[in-house]
C-alpha cells in the first residue's frame, strides 16, 4: 500500500470522511455533510427515489453527481417564496426613496472636494450636481419620505423597509447585473434563485420552482446567465416564462402544430412502455427510471402552466388592481399578476424584470425617463402588495424592490445620472420584514452608502436568512472549492426583522 | 489620422491619439476596495467566531474567549503576515505568547496592563511606528488591542491543534508523494487478465468479493467505442464489417481505424475545451463574437490527431509564444490565456486586468495541477497545505503577459509602397481630426492615472502600464470609434469616401482598422512589476516558483533584457511535465479514466486536494501516470491501453447484478460497464447522423445557426445558449467544466416532445429510413421500417416487442412512421450508450 492512510476499500473512504469532519471542526469550518452522490445521500437517508421530491419538480427526476446538498431549511423561516422586483438599468434612488435637500442646495457645482471622485461608467470629469425635481411627502403612521414618482407604492410605506445604504462593485450594466444576481460582478456564479432552488426546492410538481418574467421580449443584461444555474446543475436554473415564440408560457410546452391530443399520448404511451422494456434489461439504472418519470412530470407540466399563466380567470377589479387596464402600466401589471398567481400555486422564486435590456439606464433625461418607468411599475407593484395582503400571502411572500445599482448626484450629459453602485436603495416587504422603516443612510449627496452599510452580499444573507437558508450552511462543492451563495461574505441584515 | 505604427500588430495598445498628456503615477490614485481585500478580511474574521460581549473581565475564561473571538483574528488579519512564523520583519513575531513578550528589535512589545506605555499600542495609533503600515486600524480595532494589554495581554498556555494536524495532512497528502514505483499484480485466481489494467481492476474486485461481467457484444461495443473516440455512431456498414471479422485483433484494428480518424480530434478536442472554459465571445454585457476563437479549437484538435505528446501540449498553450514565436499554431495555442471573458466598456482598468489575471491563474492551476491554488488566493487553504504565498508565486507567472489582438499580415507588397501611402494621406484628409477627437473622448472617460499609463511613450512603460494602455487601446477601438460612431461624426458624403479608401487598402494588406485575425499573448516589454498582495503597493514581492508542496523550487529567470520574454510560462510548464512533478501526470490519466467511464479513479477531477475523493486504485492511477511520462507523454497509447482492457470492453449486465448493487452501488470497482447517457454534442451529431443530413468537414471557423456541421463546429456564445444543447448540460464556458452534469428534467423531455427541431428532426429521420425499406413489400415494410430505425438510433436491431408495439404504428401512414422515428429518438436505448 502506497500511502499511509488508505487501508481498504470502506476503511479507506471512511477515513477520508473523518479526516475532513476532523479539519472542520479543528478550523471551525462550518460543518458540512460529505455524501458522496446523490444515491449514497439517498441510501444513508433510508429514503427512496420518491424522497427527492423533497427538491421539488425539476430537481426531482435529476440526478445529481456532486452536490452536496444541505436540503430544507437551517434555521425557521419567514419567507415561504420571493418575488423580485429587478429594476433593469438602474433606478435612481435620489428621485424616489432617498431624499437629499443638500443635492438642491448644491446643484450646479461640481462634487465638492470633500467627496472622493467615484470611477464612473461614463466617466463625465467634474459634470455639475443635479437637482432633484420631485416633490416628497411622508407617508403611513411611520412617516417614511417618499417621492411622487411612486404615489401608490408609498401608500404601502407601513410594508417597506426601506434600505437606503446599499453597495457594490459593479460600475457597469453586465457586472451590476451579474453581482445582483449572482453575488459576483464576474460571470460564472449561479444566480440567487438557482442557489435557493438548489437549497429549498419547490413546493409544486408541475411547475418549475424558479421562474423569469420581463415586461418585455428582449434580452436583458447578461442574456441567461442572469437567471442561469453557474456551476450547479442546470436543473436548479430559473425557467422564462412567457418569453417563448408566439404565447407560449414555457419553451415547448404546447404540443405541437399539427398534434392532435390522442396522438400525442399515445406517442407518450409508446415511448413509456418501450422505455421500461429498454429499462427492464438493466435493472438498478436509476437514470432510466427518471427519465421514464420525466416524461410523466412533463406531461403534469403541460396541463398545469397553461392554467397557472391564465388571466382570463382573474376578475376585472384585480386586473384593475395591477393597472393592467392601462396601456402604460399593463405590461408590469401582468407579469405581477402572474407573480402572485405563482406564489400561490407554490413556486419558490420569482423575478420579474421592469425596463428589460436596461431601461432604467437615465444616462440623459431623467425626468423622461423615470417618469415614465416608474409610472410604469408603481401602480403595479402596489396592486401586488395589496393583493398578497388581502390573500394573507404577504407574510410568507418576500418582496424585494431594486435595480443593479443606484445613480449618481453628478449630472450626466446635462439632465441625466451615471451609475452609482457605491450608495444605492432597495426595499423589502412581506416575508417576516418589519415595515415602516428606514435601515441605513447614503452621504448628504447621496454618492456613498455609509451608515449601515449593505454590500449585495448583505442583500443576499438576508434573502436566504428570511427563506430559513444560512448563507454558510449551504454549500456545494465545485472543483473541490466548497462555494457558498454569498462567496463567505454578508451577514443577516437583523434590522430588516425590526 | 492614424499612422500604420500606431497599431504595431505586436501592441495594439499603442493606439496613441491627440495630445500626450504626462502624468507621473502617483498624481493620482484610487481609492478601491478590491472584492479580493474583503473577502480575505471577512474570511478571516468569520471562521466561526461568535459575537462577545466580553470587554474588561479579568476572568480567565472570558479573557480567553475575548482573545479567541477578537484579539487572534485580527492580528491574524493584520499582522500575521509580516509578523509570524514565516516571516518575522524588525525580528518581531505575533503568533505566540512567548514570541510577544521577547518583542523584535525594536524592543519590548507590551506592558502588560499599559497600553500607553506598549509599543505595540502606540505602534497602530500611529505614535512612531505606523502599524499596520498599509493603513491604520480601525478605531473599534484599536480598542480590541488596548483592552487586551490593559486586561494583561492574555495568550492561552496551550494552543489549538490544528497546525500539527495540518503538517501530518501535508506529510499524506497522496497527491503529493512521489509517483510509486509499483509492480503489475498476478492475474487474479480464476481470470485471464493479461491487461496490467484488468489485473489491478481484478484485485480489488475480488477483495470486494465482485468479479467482472462478462464482455459486452460487438454490436454494442462498437457504438460504445465509436461514442467514446468519434463522438459519432457507427456506420451500418461499420458495424456489419466489425461483427463479422474474424480476425483475432479485429477488436485492436478498430480501435487503430478510430485513432486515425480525423473524427477523433474533434471529440477529444471537445473534452479538452470544457476544461478550459472554451466559447467564442466576451460574456460580459455585450458578448462580441470572438471571430478568432477557433483558431485554439483547431489547435487542440489537430494536436489530438497529431499525437501531440501532452507535454509539448502543455508547453504551447502555456508559452506558445515563446516556445515557436513564428508558429501560428503555437500562438493559437497560447490562446488559452486568451479564453476568459472580457468586459468591453470597463473604465477600472485596474480592476478588470487584476480579475484577468486572477482568472488565468486559477484557471492554469485547475486545468493541470488539480489543485484549489484558487482557495489560497484570499487566505491560506483550509484544507490543503497551501500557502496564500503559493498563489501569488504561481500567478507572478502571468505578470508580464500583454494580450496581443495580431492584424492580419501586413506585408505590404514592394510595388504597391507608394500607394499605400497616397492612399494613407487620403485617409488622414478625409478623417481630418474627428476620429482622433472620438477616441479622445473616449479615453478621457478612464481615470486619470489610467489616462497616464496609457499616454506614456511605450519605451518607457513598465509591463504593467502595458497592459493597461492594452485595455485603454482596445476601449478606443472597441468602444470609441467603432464605424456608426465614425459614421456619424464623419457625415454620409466623407464617410463614403473613407470607406472606399479603406477597403483599397484592405486589398494592399495595409488596412490601419483591420479586424485581428489572431488573438495571443506574449510577455511586454520594461520593467516587470512585482507580483505582491491585492492593493499593496510594497511589502513582500513573490516570485515565480512552484507550489511548496509539490517541492517548491523557484523557476528560473531567464530575461536578460527588457525586451526580452520573461520565460516564466515556458518554466511553468516545463515544471509542470517535468519527470520530479507528481501530479500532472496523474491529473491527466485520471481525465482520461473519466472519458472513458464517466467517473475517475479519482472523483473530482478537478481537485485532488483533500476536500476531493481519494482514488478508488491507486496503484492503477500510478501505473497509468508512470506509463503516460515512459511513453513520452503519448496519450493516445494510455487511450489504447483503457479501451482495449477488458474491463472497458465489458458488458453493462453483470450475472449477479443482485449481489453487486449490494456491495458497491455506484461500480466503483467497474463489476460491469456503467451505462451513460449521450452528452450535448454526441445527442446532437447523432440526431443529424439519423436524418441522414450530416455535413462532415474538418476542421475551420464556426458556423452560426444550426446547420449540418457537427456541434463543436457550432458558434458557443456565453449569454446565449443553444437550446438543444443547453438541455442536455453543455457547459457555457463561463468557468471549465472538469466534469458535465447529467441531469434528468421534464424541460428536456418536453424539448424532445414538443419542440419543432426535433419534430423535424423526426420527419426527416423517418424520410431517411422510408427510402432504405422502400423495397420492402407491404406487409412487412412496418417491421422493416422500425427495425431499420432502431438500428440507426441504437446500433441493434429491435426486438419482438419493440417490433410489435410500434409495427402497426409505421405501417399506417407516413405521419405514423414520424411518429414511430419520434417515439424511438425519445427512447432510453437511443440516449444511453451501454
Amino acid at each position: 500500500m502506497q500511502y499511509s492512510h488508505m487501508q481498504t476499500n470502506d476503511s479507506r473512504v471512511q477515513q477520508g470522511l473523518a479526516n475532513r469532519s476532523s479539519l472542520c471542526r479543528h478550523l471551525n469550518i462550518p460543518h458540512v455533510q460529505p455524501v458522496g452522490n446523490r444515491r449514497q445521500f439517498l441510501t444513508q437517508s433510508g429514503a427512496g427515489f420518491g424522497a427527492l421530491a423533497l427538491n421539488g419538480m425539476l430537481a426531482e427526476a435529476a440526478s445529481i453527481e456532486n452536490g452536496i446538498a444541505t436540503p430544507g431549511c437551517h434555521h425557521p423561516a419567514s419567507a415561504k417564496s420571493v418575488i423580485f422586483l429587478f429594476m433593469e438599468g438602474g433606478p435612481s434612488q435620489l428621485d424616489t426613496f432617498d431624499r437629499k435637500p443638500l443635492l438642491n442646495d448644491l446643484a450646479g457645482e461640481s462634487l465638492p472636494a470633500s467627496f472622493r471622485e467615484p470611477i464612473t461608467a461614463m466617466g463625465e470629469k467634474g459634470a455639475p450636481l443635479l437637482a432633484c425635481q420631485r416633490k416628497w411627502n411622508r407617508y403611513g403612521e411611520s412617516g417614511l419620505e417618499i417621492s411622487d414618482w411612486f404615489p401608490h407604492v408609498a401608500q404601502h410605506a407601513d410594508e417597506l423597509a426601506i434600505l437606503r445604504s446599499c453597495y457594490g462593485e459593479g460600475i457597469n450594466h453586465s457586472g451590476g447585473c451579474n453581482l445582483m444576481n449572482t453575488g459576483s460582478i464576474i460571470a460564472g456564479r449561479p444566480s440567487l434563485g438557482a442557489w435557493v432552488t438548489y437549497g429549498l426546492g419547490s413546493e409544486t410538481e408541475e411547475l418549475p420552482a424558479f421562474v423569469v418574467m420581463k415586461d418585455q421580449k428582449k434580452p436583458g443584461t447578461n442574456g441567461v446567465r442572469s437567471w442561469g444555474p453557474g456551476f450547479l446543475p442546470a436543473t436548479f436554473q430559473g425557467t422564462p416564462v412567457g418569453d417563448g415564440p408566439d404565447d407560449e408560457a414555457i419553451a415547448n410546452l404546447k404540443v405541437p402544430e399539427g398534434m392532435s391530443e390522442t396522438r400525442q399520448q399515445q406517442k407518450l404511451e409508446l415511448i413509456r412502455k418501450i422505455n421500461q422494456l429498454h429499462a427492464a434489461r438493466l435493472p438498478n439504472v436509476s437514470t432510466l427510471d427518471a427519465r421514464i418519470r420525466a416524461y410523466e412530470l412533463a406531461y403534469r407540466m403541460q396541463s398545469a402552466a397553461p392554467e397557472a399563466v391564465d388571466l382570463s380567470r382573474e376578475t376585472t377589479e384585480t386586473r384593475k388592481l395591477y393597472g393592467l387596464d392601462n396601456k402604460q402600466t399593463e405590461n408590469f401589471g401582468e407579469i405581477c399578476l402572474l407573480a402572485r398567481r405563482m406564489v400561490e400555486r407554490g413556486v419558490r422564486f420569482i423575478q420579474l424584470f421592469s425596463g428589460t435590456g436596461s431601461g432604467w439606464d437615465a444616462h440623459s433625461g431623467i425626468e423622461a425617463n423615470h417618469t415614465k418607468y416608474c409610472g410604469g411599475v408603481d401602480k403595479p407593484i402596489a396592486g401586488l402588495l395589496t393583493d398578497l395582503r388581502q390573500r394573507g400571502l404577504l407574510d410568507q411572500t418576500l418582496v424585494v424592490w431594486g435595480g443593479e445599482f443606484g445613480r449618481t448626484p453628478m449630472s450626466e450629459k446635462g439632465d441625466g445620472r451615471d451609475h452609482n453602485p457605491t450608495g444605492f436603495t432597495m426595499w423589502m416587504a412581506g416575508g417576516g420584514v418589519q415595515g415602516g422603516q428606514v435601515i441605513g443612510s447614503t452621504d448628504d449627496l447621496g454618492l456613498y452608502a455609509t451608515e449601515d452599510r449593505a454590500h449585495v452580499h448583505d442583500v443576499h444573507a438576508s434573502i436566504l436568512h428570511l427563506l430559513g437558508l444560512d448563507r454558510l450552511k449551504l454549500s456545494y462543492n465545485h472543483q473541490g472549492r466548497l462555494e457558498r451563495p454569498t462567496i463567505n461574505e454578508g451577514k443577516m441584515i437583523r434590522k430588516l426583522l425590526g | 489620422m492614424l499612422s500604420m505604427n500606431s497599431l504595431d500588430r505586436t501592441d495594439r495598445s499603442d493606439f496613441r491619439l491627440g495630445r500626450a498628456i504626462r502624468m507621473h503615477g502617483n498624481g493620482w490614485t484610487v481609492d478601491r476596495v478590491t472584492i479580493c481585500q474583503r473577502t480575505w478580511l471577512t474570511v478571516l474574521f468569520c471562521i466561526g467566531l461568535l459575537p462577545t460581549t466580553a470587554d474588561g473581565s479579568t476572568d480567565d475564561a472570558d479573557r480567553m474567549r475575548f482573545f479567541e473571538n477578537k484579539v487572534r483574528p485580527l492580528l491574524m488579519a493584520k499582522c500575521f503576515e509580516c509578523h509570524s512564523d514565516k516571516k518575522a520583519e524588525g525580528g518581531l513575531r505575533l503568533d505566540s505568547g512567548d514570541a510577544i513578550q521577547q518583542g523584535g528589535e525594536s524592543g519590548a512589545l507590551v506592558a502588560a496592563g499599559q497600553p500607553d506605555k506598549s509599543l505595540l499600542i502606540s505602534a497602530i495609533r500611529y505614535q512612531d511606528l505606523e502599524m499596520p503600515p498599509n493603513g491604520p486600524l480601525t478605531p473599534q480595532e484599536q480598542r480590541i488591542l488596548e483592552i487586551w494589554v490593559r486586561d494583561g495581554a492574555f495568550w492561552p498556555k496551550v494552543e489549538p491543534t490544528a497546525a500539527p494536524e495540518k503538517d501530518t495532512v501535508k506529510q499524506q497528502w497522496w497527491a503529493a508523494q512521489p509517483l510509486s514505483p509499483g509492480t503489475v499484480p498476478a492475474a487474479t485466481d480464476g481470470t485471464l487478465s493479461r491487461k496490467p489494467i484488468d489485473r489491478y481492476i481484478d484485485r480489488e474486485l475480488h477483495k470486494a468479493g465482485l468479479y467482472r461481467a462478462p464482455m459486452a457484444e460487438r454490436q454494442r461495443l462498437i457504438r460504445r467505442l465509436s461514442m467514446d473516440l468519434l463522438g459519432l455512431p457507427p456506420t451500418r456498414a461499420q458495424i456489419e464489417e466489425y461483427v463479422r471479422d474474424n480476425h483475432p485483433d479485429a477488436y485492436g484494428r478498430l480501435v487503430d481505424r478510430m485513432f486515425a480518424d480525423p473524427a477523433y480530434g474533434e471529440r477529444m478536442a471537445r473534452l479538452w475545451l470544457d476544461l478550459v472554459r472554451f466559447a467564442e465571445s466576451d460574456g460580459w454585457r455585450a458578448d462580441s463574437f470572438r471571430p478568432q476563437a477557433w483558431r485554439y479549437r483547431q489547435f487542440v484538435a489537430d494536436a489530438f490527431n497529431e499525437g501531440m505528446p501532452y507535454d509539448r501540449f502543455v508547453a504551447l498553450q502555456l508559452a506558445g509564444d515563446e516556445i515557436a514565436p513564428h508558429d501560428e499554431s503555437a500562438l493559437s495555442a497560447v490562446g488559452l490565456l486568451r479564453l476568459g471573458i472580457y468586459e468591453f466598456n470597463q473604465r477600472d482598468a485596474e480592476g478588470q486586468w487584476q480579475n484577468i489575471v486572477d482568472e488565468i491563474t486559477d484557471v492554469t492551476a485547475d486545468i493541470f495541477m488539480a489543485t484549489g491554488l484558487a482557495c489560497a488566493k484570499c487566505h491560506d487553504h483550509k484544507f490543503d497545505p497551501i500557502p496564500r504565498s503559493d498563489y501569488f508565486r504561481f500567478r507572478s507567472v502571468f505578470e508580464p503577459v500583454l494580450f496581443i489582438d495580431r492584424q492580419p499580415n501586413r506585408e505590404i507588397p514592394r510595388e504597391a509602397t507608394e500607394e499605400v501611402e497616397q492612399l494613407l494621406k487620403e485617409l488622414a484628409a478625409v478623417e481630418g481630426d474627428d476620429v482622433t477627437t472620438l477616441a479622445d473622448g473616449a479615453i478621457d472617460r478612464f481615470p486619470l492615472n489610467v489616462q497616464a499609463m496609457y499616454h506614456k511613450p511605450a519605451e518607457e512603460r513598465t509591463t504593467y502600464e502595458h497592459q493597461i494602455a492594452y485595455l485603454v487601446g482596445r476601449q478606443v477601438i472597441d468602444e470609441g470609434i467603432t464605424e456608426s460612431k465614425v459614421a456619424k461624426a464623419l457625415g454620409e458624403e466623407r464617410n463614403g469616401k473613407r470607406k472606399a479608401i479603406l477597403e483599397k487598402l484592405s486589398l494592399l494588406n495595409a488596412n490601419p482598422y483591420a479586424v485581428a485575425d489572431l488573438i495571443t499573448v506574449a510577455d511586454a516589454s520594461g520593467e516587470i512589476r512585482a507580483t505582491r498582495l491585492p492593493g499593496r503597493s510594497q511589502g513582500n514581492a513573490f516570485q515565480p516558483g512552484a507550489p511548496t508542496v509539490f517541492g517548491g523550487s523557484d523557476f528560473p529567470n531567464q530575461r536578460t533584457s527588457p525586451s526580452e520574454s520573461s520565460g516564466r510560462r515556458t518554466a511553468l510548464a516545463a515544471w509542470i511535465t517535468s519527470p520530479q512533478n507528481p501530479i500532472s501526470s496523474r491529473v491527466m490519466v485520471n481525465r482520461l479514466w473519466q472519458y472513458h467511464f464517466g467517473t475517475g479513479l479519482v472523483d473530482s477531477p478537478n481537485d485532488f486536494g483533500l476536500l476531493g475523493t481519494l482514488p478508488s486504485h491507486p496503484e492503477l492511477l500510478d501505473y497509468l501516470a508512470r506509463n503516460l511520462m515512459e511513453s513520452n507523454w503519448n496519450l493516445q497509447q494510455i487511450q489504447r491501453e483503457i479501451v482495449t482492457s477488458q474491463t472497458y470492453q465489458q458488458s453493462a449486465n453483470h450475472p449477479q447484478h443482485e449481489k453487486g448493487v449490494l456491495i458497491d452501488p455506484d461500480n466503483r470497482w467497474h463489476w460491469h460497464r456503467t451505462v451513460r447517457r449521450l452528452d450535448a454534442e454526441q445527442y446532437r451529431d447523432s440526431l443529424l447522423v439519423a436524418m441522414n443530413a450530416l455535413q462532415y468537414r474538418y476542421g475551420g471557423p464556426s458556423v452560426a445557426g444550426t446547420p449540418g456541421r457537427r456541434s463543436i463546429y457550432l458558434q458557443r456564445k456565453r449569454n446565449s445558449n443553444d437550446e438543444m444543447l443547453n438541455a442536455l448540460d453543455a457547459p457555457s464556458g463561463l468557468v471549465g467544466t472538469a466534469k458535465r452534469d447529467v441531469t434528468t428534467t421534464a424541460p428536456q423531455s418536453l424539448m424532445m416532445m414538443n419542440s419543432p427541431r426535433i419534430i423535424g428532426a423526426a420527419n426527416q429521420f423517418a424520410s431517411s429510413v422510408r427510402a432504405q425499406v422502400a423495397h420492402i413489400p407491404g406487409p412487412q415494410r412496418g417491421a422493416a421500417f422500425v427495425n431499420h430505425a432502431h438500428e440507426v438510433i441504437s446500433g441493434l436491431p429491435a426486438d419482438n416487442n419493440t417490433i410489435q408495439l410500434l409495427a402497426p404504428l409505421a405501417a399506417g401512414s407516413k405521419q405514423g412512421e414520424a411518429d414511430v422515428c419520434h417515439i424511438l429518438i425519445n427512447s432510453n436505448a437511443f440516449l444511453f450508450i451501454e
